[in-house]
């Protein structure tokens, strides 16, 4: 998953980029509400956190501007102040979720586990695919309660595609949410392609146990079976 | 040749000419007035006796009593001829010295000057060391009423002039010596001190690069020509600068009017994917229209780097970074890359390095250059990689035994939208960018990225970055 810091608070916004890149997510951090809003609306992002004083726009007009687009990006706005008005400001405004500064790095993760949920009608944190269990916030993964050593790649692209379940994602946008946007998507793509049959071998014990599915030509899918029962 | 060294020369060679002409006409001048001066006390002497002819006596009554006349009688060379060339009188010293006295000589009283060497010691003669010295003499016809009446040869020491003559000689060659020396010191102080502002102008001008174009030269003199062309070069980069921040935000604008329409036409495709209405055929037809999208927005994202060069730097964030980790993690995704065209990437050694850097755009200049490697590099061929840590950089190898690389491409390669095969490089994919930006992103880091190729046989790129300690 790939989530965009505007916070004009370098060393917090370093911060939490380090925090997250630990958590397996792909973060960039800008500092000023232009440059922000410019990613926000250009380029995939799975989640936004953004603060509300910014240099040059505010993060109240960023939040507006998001929705104004129709973007259907979670967004987590940190507060400075603990006041009602900014908060009431900030939710009537279409932020998903609020966090009063100062806050604490687990309680922030929740929330960015929580937001991505509420997106993707993921209803808790540990995901279970079939026989796969997924938990989100310890990124373990087991298959028949027997533990999958996934690389951190095979972690994330598994997350995208689980995020996004019942939905066909091109290879690009795996590439996109899983790496960022700073290579060469021709290489990406081939290297989206090999990570995922590897992950495959490790995920999938027979020929007839499909989790990932491949449209061809088009992108993958992972179909929830729960819900859209055969 | 420099200006400067010009100049010191044209400034010496100038004034060693001015000066040495000016003491050859001290010399020369000299010795003529002196001359003139002794010519015409020859002729006054010469003249005394000339009045004092007697035609009764046919004889110059002056010379019984010249001894007693004239000053110094002692000192004249003097032989006087009667009518019949018959010398009518020798003064005493022309029995002494010896001269050369050229007979048919024009006697019409003019100077000449004559050498001897005069082997007794005689004070008034002012011989030199060996006993030489001069005579300056003039021979005359001698007339009584328009008859002449003999002719006379009169002449007198000139050693005491020589000798003077010699010593100005000596004080003129040390006054040039002594001019040399300061002519020279002078001439390159004066030039240095000229030019300097020059070279001050120069040397900033010279650091001014589009990374601080708000700098600007400092004018020394305001009247001055070089405060002039200072000024004038100030202006000028008043308007280079305004026209690079226009440049800049012409960029930024038109980069932002063109990635948003695009990133709505890519989410409105993206979304479409899933439209179970639409058929898997239309669907990977807008799987390559979403890639061909993301090019161009990608294009446009990395043409903005390339033109925001000014504010790259501080858009990184520089932290220690171990150069042998993160060539290994890059390699771990270059590896799988290569797999698929079975090319082997062989590791011939990875020394630990530790440099200041930013992570993500440095795994981007390796992963680029491994990229490269693999794309051009043919099926099961072999990329080689090194990364040596020495004399304080960190020195990373990336070769292949690829088609390699014209020696006439090479200088290009790093140029934007360069393409060394055009029909090559469409196949490939890429923007033509990627190199570009390595070369940025290394220089960022105060590194410098250096390609040697042997065409057929492979290409080297070379990265070299400051480790810290």
């Amino acid at each position: 998953m790939r989530i965009l810091i505007i916070e004009d608070e370098e060393s917090l916004a370093l911060r939490i980029k380090n925090v997250l890149e630990s958590e397996k997510y792909t973060t960039e951090a800008v500092f000023d509400g232009e440059e922000g809003l410019e990613k926000a609306l250009t380029e995939e992002y799975d989640l936004v956190v953004l603060d509300i004083l910014l240099p040059r726009l505010n993060g109240l007009e960023i939040l507006k501007e998001i929705r104004r687009q129709e973007l259907k990006l979670p967004v987590l706005l940190l507060t400075v102040k603990d006041s009602v008005d900014d908060k009431v400001k900030g939710l009537d405004s279409g932020a998903d979720d609020y966090l009063s500064k100062p806050f604490a790095i687990p309680e922030l993760l929740a929330r960015i586990r929580s937001l991505l949920r509420r997106e993707s009608d993921v209803k808790s944190a540990a995901i279970r695919i079939a026989d796969l269990l997924v938990n989100t916030s310890t990124h373990q993964v087991s298959k028949n309660n027997v533990p999958v050593n996934l690389t951190a790649k095979e972690y994330a692209i598994l997350e995208f595609l689980i995020y996004n379940k019942n939905r066909v994602v091109s290879r690009l946008s795996i590439a996109e949410h899983v790496w960022g946007d700073n290579f060469d998507m021709f290489s990406m793509t081939n290297f989206v392609d090999v990570h995922i049959k590897n992950l495959r071998k490790k995920i999938e014990r027979t020929e007839k146990d499909n989790i990932i599915q491949t449209i061809r030509g088009v992108g993958y899918i992972i179909r929830d079976e729960d819900e859209n029962p055969e | 040749m420099k200006i400067r060294s010009r100049l010191t020369l044209w400034f010496f060679l100038i004034s060693m000419v001015i000066l040495i002409l000016f003491s050859l006409a001290t010399y020369w001048g000299m010795q003529r007035v002196m001359f003139q001066a002794m010519d015409k006390e020859l002729d006054v002497v010469a003249s005394a006796i000339e009045r004092s002819y007697d035609p009764f006596f046919n004889r110059f009554e002056e010379l019984d009593i010249f001894h007693e006349n004239v000053n110094r009688f002692l000192e004249y060379y003097l032989i006087v001829y009667d009518d019949h060339e018959q010398p009518v009188y020798i003064s005493p010293l022309t029995k002494i010295v010896k001269l050369d006295i050229p007979l048919n000589r024009e006697r019409q009283g003019a100077g000449y000057t004559i050498k001897t060497i005069v082997a007794d010691r005689i004070s008034f003669l002012n011989s030199g060391p060996e006993g030489e010295t001069s005579f300056r003499l003039i021979n005359r016809r001698l007339f009584y009423r328009d008859r002449e009446v003999g002719w006379i040869t009169i002449g007198l020491s000139i050693g005491h002039i020589e000798r003077s003559m010699e010593n100005l000689l000596k004080v003129i060659l040390g006054t040039i010596f002594v001019s040399i020396i300061f002519l020279a010191l002078g001439s390159y102080f004066l030039t240095r001190q000229a030019l300097e502002p020059v070279n001050t102008i120069t040397r900033k001008a010279d650091q001014i690069s589009q990374n601080n174009l708000d700098q600007r030269i400092k004018v020394p003199v305001e009247k001055d020509e070089l405060g002039n062309l200072a000024k004038v070069l100030n202006n000028l980069l008043d308007r280079l600068q305004q026209a690079f921040i226009s440049q800049q935000q012409f960029l930024a604008d038109a980069a932002h009017e063109l990635k948003t329409p695009l990133s709505v036409l890519r989410s409105h495709w993206e979304s479409e994917l899933n439209n179970p209405g639409l058929s898997n055929e239309i669907k990977e037809k807008l799987v390559q229209d979403i890639e061909t999208i993301t090019r161009l927005s990608h294009l446009i994202n990395n043409l903005l780097l390339l033109a925001q060069t000014e504010e790259i730097r501080s858009r990184f964030e520089f932290k220690p970074v171990r150069l042998d980790e993160l060539l290994k993690d890059v390699l771990s995704d270059a590896k799988i890359l290569a797999e698929i065209k079975s090319q082997t990437i062989e590791v011939i050694d990875i020394q630990p390095v530790m440099i200041m850097g930013d992570r993500i755009r440095l795994f981007q200049l390796f992963f680029n250059l491994l990229d490269n490697a693999i794309k051009y590099t043919q099926e099961s061929g072999t990329i080689r990689i090194n990364l040596r840590s020495d004399q304080g950089l960190g020195t990373i190898e990336i070769c292949d035994n690829g088609p390699g690389i014209a020696k006439e491409d090479l200088p290009n390669i790093y140029n934007r939208f360069y393409r060394v095969q055009k029909d090559r490089a469409r196949k490939t994919g890429g923007s033509g960018l990627g190199l570009a930006i390595s070369k940025l992103i290394a220089e960022s880091h105060r590194g410098e990225i250096e390609a040697e190729s042997q065409p057929g046989a492979g290409t080297t790129f070379r990265v070299k970055i400051p480790a810290t300690d």
